[in-house]
């Protein structure tokens, strides 16, 4: 009896070939498969992407200088690590607006390779922010009328940017549903599909945040940058601003790379994936090849403004102008028009049900 | 002596006869127009009370009731009363009566048979429809302890008007069976209740907004345009499941001996 052992598509138990029954049966969920179609599904799965796997890639860096020329600045209460250059005055850090204090025996840091300048004024930077408060009901009063908006400072945020090829196979789940009416009775029919993709695409200067002061989340959402403005790196664009020394090391950062990529490979094929009524990516393959990793300065307009002994920070994108933050809730507002709402639908609701 | 007595007869029978002809008439057509037999004594085909269980007075009145919701609603509304069904099942002797007794397509027949003690509906046409089975369970429900005890005129009587609010509610678009103060209550709970939860939903997007740093997952925006390539690929058919849900009509219906379709169903007093 002769036994070739494949994997089963609809539960990923071993299917075993029968030579008696001439039958490629899976004992498990009882599906049967012709020979073509699970020697294709094996070979998706078996199949080695071209390229490093992504999550092994060892990308290289450019070879690191010191950077030279700035005083570099510790803070105290949150560790932030900050360089400025000479004609800059740096008192306050700008995450937690403690003073700082000039740090001897720190370097500078790692030199950047290439930095975006700021495009956005400080009076552009504010009036940005006043804007993002109209309209916010939920803000609590006393937040707006503080008046530390003039504190907002700039602020060159470290990046690493990820240059890439990949190729990658992806597998999805897809559905299709039929619905018919016989009689009485409603019949919905449920076909399952397993389909694989593969292919190359290219990456150019995904940015992962470099420091761990500053959230991952609140650096996504900034984003993008217009890289046209990109330039390599020249120390007379700090003059004005300050620096966040970069403190996430290249090696941890390509953990997101990584995430980002794979992801993007799934979405990009997903195109492809046409006729059904629902597709879910399953495995993701991904190989890379040509990696490099670069490091690099954004500029951000920052404000760090505490209330109820909770921080809440706000960033303005110093090239696009795009904000992000997380703005305090009164509760005593919220409470209000949670009730107010209910109360309005419910008197709606009573009418329409008494016209009924 | 044959011949006198032969004629005395024939003389006698025609007197009989004539006098029967005269003095009681076997029928009569009363002033709506309605066709009394009072041989059988049956009052129209619209009430035959073969059980004898109302006066004449009792089934004049029920006739008027029962004619007001005929002409309406353009159904054709009958009571029936028995001793016996013989060896039918009450659905089909109900069926069949509506069936075999020249009644229009439309309507519903109400009937005792006092032998089985069952009470029977059947419908016919759009009766079906508007007779919902919940409908007529409620009026099964407020009769039957009139029936019970022997108040037949009572039961009868309310039967009658509740067929009438029925069709009406039915023409006016209003509920029945009528919303009783529990289901008012239901209906103020899933209000107030829908409100709230609304409420809350609206609140979170609204306080949602307060914060709009939110981590990407993907990279699409650095995907370097022109180099996606997709070079291979198979969609695998893998299985199926087929789901039934049985949605079932407002009433329960069936075929009878006629060929009709019925709705209806009753029970025991």
């Amino acid at each position: 009896m002769e036994l070739m052992t494949y994997k089963c598509p609809n539960c990923g138990a071993a299917i075993t070939f029968d030579s008696k029954s001439q039958q490629f049966k899976c004992d498990s969920c009882d599906s049967i498969f012709e020979k073509d179609q699970l020697e294709g599904y094996n070979q998706v799965l078996n199949q080695q992407v071209e390229g490093t796997p992504v999550q092994d890639y060892s990308w290289q860096e450019n070879e690191s200088q010191q950077l030279e020329g700035v005083t570099a600045y510790t803070c105290k209460f949150c560790g932030a690590e900050i360089v400025a250059d000479a004609t800059t005055v740096a008192t306050e850090c700008p995450y937690c607006n403690n003073p700082i204090i000039v740090a001897p025996k720190l370097s500078g840091g790692n030199r950047p390779d290439l930095i975006i300048p700021f495009r956005l004024t400080k009076d552009d930077a504010i009036k940005a922010l006043k804007k993002h408060y109209e309209g916010k009901f939920l803000l609590p009063k006393i937040f707006k009328d503080q008046n530390r908006i003039k504190e907002i400072k700039g602020v060159y945020i470290p990046f690493w940017l990820f240059d890439c090829q990949a190729q990658a196979n992806v597998t999805y789940d897809a559905t299709r549903t039929r619905s018919w009416k016989r009689g009485d009775t409603r019949y919905t029919e449920t076909s399952f599909y397993k389909v694989w993709r593969s292919g190359s695409l290219s990456f150019e200067k995904i940015p992962v945040d470099g420091s761990s002061k500053m959230d991952d989340a609140y650096m996504d959402a900034i984003e993008p940058f217009n890289y046209s403005d990109i330039v390599d790196f020249n120390p007379a664009y700090l003059s004005g601003y300050m620096a966040d020394r970069y403190d996430v090391d290249m090696k941890q950062s390509t953990k997101r790379a990584t995430e980002r990529i794979e992801n993007s490979a799934a979405d990009a094929f997903r195109s492809s994936v046409i006729g059904y009524d629902s597709v879910v990516a399953d495995m993701k393959n991904v190989g890379i090849a040509n990696g490099k990793v670069q490091y690099a300065l954004m500029p951000v307009w920052m404000l760090n403004t505490k209330y109820k002994d909770k921080m809440y920070t706000f960033a303005v994108n110093g090239q696009t102008g795009k904000l992000v933050g997380e703005l305090p809730v009164d509760q005593g507002k919220y409470r209000a028009l949670v009730a107010g709402i209910a109360a309005g639908l419910a008197a709606l609701g009573q009418i329409i049900v008494f016209l009924l | 002596m044959k011949k006198i007595s032969a004629l005395v007869v024939s003389a006698l029978l025609v007197l009989f006869l004539s006098l029967s002809v005269c003095a009681a008439p076997d029928y009569y057509i009363d002033d709506s127009g309605y066709f009394f037999d009072t041989v059988n004594d049956s009052k129209g085909s619209f009430l035959t009370d073969d059980a004898d269980l109302f006066t004449p007075e009792e089934e004049a009145k029920l006739l008027k009731k029962v004619d007001e919701i005929r002409v309406t609603y353009g159904i054709d509304f009958v009571l029936h009363t028995t001793n016996s069904i013989g060896n039918k099942s009450v659905q089909d002797y109900a069926d069949d009566y509506f069936d075999y007794n020249d009644y229009t397509d439309d309507g519903l027949l109400f009937m005792l048979n006092m032998e089985g003690r069952d009470y029977y509906t059947s419908t016919e046409g759009i009766a079906i429809d508007v007779v919902t089975d919940a409908s007529r369970e409620y009026i099964e429900s407020v009769i039957i302890d009139d029936l019970s005890v022997g108040n037949y005129y009572t039961a009868f009587d309310r039967y009658v008007t509740e067929i009438g609010n029925c069709f009406a509610a039915d023409k006016s678009g209003e509920a029945y069976p009528p919303k009783t103060l529990t289901d008012y209550l239901m209906q103020e709970i899933v209000v107030i209740g829908a409100a709230i939860l609304i409420a809350f939903v609206v609140g979170s997007i609204i306080k949602k907004q307060m914060n709009n740093a939110v981590q990407k997952t993907e990279a699409n925006q650095y995907l370097v345009p022109g180099t996606l390539n997709i070079t291979g690929g198979n969609d695998m058919f893998v299985h199926k499941t087929v789901t039934t849900v049985k949605e079932p009509k407002s009433s329960e219906t069936h075929r009878s001996s006629g060929g009709n379709t019925h709705g209806g169903g009753g029970g025991k007093f």
